[in-house]
């Protein structure tokens, strides 16, 4: 049991990356920088639903820093921890409370991931004229959080018997 | 205790309407209690290249190495107009005018920013 968590788990880091790789392709910059699909984060959700909160953190972590290493530098390793590490304490708090579904999860977990970049962002360039960002990125979090949401919850239904 | 599904996506949906809500109202905050700018500078490459006061109506044709972008001041807002970048990405960023706000076009490597409150006092000095 142990061996084939640990098989999924390495699987659905794979999958994280590849997908956070995919997005980098497609940039979605409009008017503000750091709005972007999150991907990636259907793969975490899947693993905290379906498998437990340890891995969820596990697989999200080592995709940051894979795919900073990969594709980033370290600027962009420092945001992306700060924005994942915060978007994941969330989740998992919510996940505990039992009150919420994947779609509310995830918008938590997206437009926390913002908040964390955006801090990040000040504390590191110490701009706080930064902070303008965060309304449109929220709207955007909302949004981008709901679509992932959706997608995550059917995949979760769909690979119950599976998993 | 475990909340049924339909529970569940009642919650959901009020976090995201009270996500929301608080996003629009921080929006409406920035936009209203932000102070004004004063100038409206111009970097290209990151470097200064023009600085403008934001007071004065003016039409001015930004070339850098990689193309051109037209900078309109008019009624205390900055725009861009018009470019010949392939994503047009700073012409749709619309109008700024408040203390921070900015517009990019990154394939150009320009950013047209708002800074500071009007410089009249201190222009008055250093002139």
């Amino acid at each position: 049991m142990k061996n084939r968590k640990i098989a999924l788990c390495a699987l659905l880091t794979a999958l994280a990356m590849i997908l956070s790789y995919l997005e980098s392709l497609v940039p979605l910059s409009f008017a503000v920088p750091g709005i972007k699909l999150g991907l990636a984060n259907a793969a975490v959700i899947f693993a905290l639903f379906s498998l437990n909160g340890k891995y969820a953190f596990l697989i999200s972590l080592i995709r940051v820093f894979l795919v900073s290493v990969l594709f980033g530098s370290v600027m962009t390793l420092a945001y992306s921890f700060a924005g994942a590490v915060l978007s994941l304490a969330v989740m998992l708090l919510l996940k505990k409370t039992g009150a919420f579904g994947p779609v509310g999860i995830s918008v938590a977990g997206a437009v926390s991931h913002n908040a964390g970049q955006i801090l990040a962002a000040v504390l590191l360039l110490e701009t706080g004229s930064l902070v303008f960002y965060l309304p449109v990125l929220l709207i955007s979090g909302c949004i981008a959080g709901s679509l992932i949401g959706i997608v995550s919850g059917i995949i979760i239904s769909r690979m119950k018997n599976i998993v | 205790m475990k909340k049924t599904l339909s529970e569940k996506l009642k919650n959901d949906i009020l976090l995201i309407s009270v996500l929301l809500a608080v996003s629009l109202i921080l929006l409406a905050a920035v936009k209203l209690l932000s102070p004004a700018g004063g100038t409206v500078l111009v970097r290209i490459n990151g470097e200064r290249s023009e600085s403008l006061p934001l007071g004065t109506d003016c039409e001015k044709l930004i070339e850098t190495a990689e193309g051109s972008n037209l900078l309109v001041i008019k009624d205390g807002k900055a725009s861009i107009e018009d470019a010949d970048c392939p994503d047009r990405i700073c012409v749709h960023a619309g109008e700024i005018s408040r203390k921070g706000e900015s517009i990019t076009c990154l394939p150009h490597k320009l950013t047209v920013t708002i800074e500071g409150e009007a410089p009249a006092g201190f222009d008055a000095v250093s002139n």
